[in-house]
């Protein structure tokens, strides 16, 4: 992952931190990045204050977690997400889906 | 058709196509507010998404133009369109052409087919009154 345009950073305890740009064109290695979360038990911290862009690829790895998650009893917390991926996560529903966006001031 | 429009061809199979479509939005769009460069280039990234994933196309070739105050992007392919309705799925599939849709002002759609390939996708984005 060279020249991938996001970067994981996995920080053990259920937190992991995304930088840069996540498309459909890293859905495959993030997930993969990921995978170990979806085993965790209680929630899962995903800090993303450094994370510029995310698409709808984005938005369905973030939806599959938090479902994984919620299997025993967990959530996901998005923290710390640009004003604009903020917005996209309003408009794409994911607090309605129990999802928790932290947003920490900068 | 976008009217002295300025036109660029990606590789659709290329891993960085959509971080450099992006790049030529912004390049081309030039002075905006950062939620405006950002909704556009989320919805442009969404039609390209769409045309890598589904389309079965080579390439992607990314119109920008202006039509007043407001800024359309043309996105074209040479494939075949072959989603069905955009209706969101419960893990969160079909969820780009909802996002594309709503970071819009407006939109049309040409679906390429086996008879016609070559679907175009035209985005309209206006700055807020």
């Amino acid at each position: 992952m060279d020249d991938a345009p996001v970067t994981v950073e996995m920080n053990g305890d259920g937190l992991a931190r995304l930088r840069g740009e996540l498309d459909l064109s890293s859905y495959d290695d993030v997930s993969s990045a990921l995978a170990p979360l979806f085993d965790a038990d209680g929630d899962v911290v995903l800090d993303l204050a450094e994370l510029t862009f995310v698409d709808s690829s984005g938005i369905r790895i973030f939806i599959r977690l938090h479902t994984a998650l919620q299997e025993r009893g967990g959530h996901l917390i998005l923290r710390g997400p640009t004003a604009n991926v903020a917005r996209v996560f309003a408009v794409a529903g994911l607090p309605q889906m129990g999802i928790a966006i932290d947003e920490v001031p900068a | 058709m976008i009217v002295d429009g300025m036109t660029r061809s990606f590789d659709a199979g290329d891993r960085t196509v959509l971080a450099d479509v992006r790049r030529f939005v912004g390049e081309e769009v030039g002075a905006a507010s950062p939620a405006f460069l950002h909704d556009l280039q989320l919805a442009v990234t969404e039609a390209c998404a769409n045309a890598v994933r589904h389309s079965g196309t080579d390439r992607i070739r990314v119109t920008i133009g202006r039509d007043g105050a407001c800024v359309e992007v043309e996105v074209a392919d040479d494939g075949v369109y072959s989603m069905t309705l955009p209706v969101p799925a419960a893990d969160g599939q079909h969820r780009g052409m909802y996002l594309m849709t709503t970071m819009v002002d407006d939109f049309h759609l040409t679906r390429g087919t086996e008879a016609h390939a070559g679907t175009v996708v035209r985005l309209l984005k206006c700055p807020p009154p």
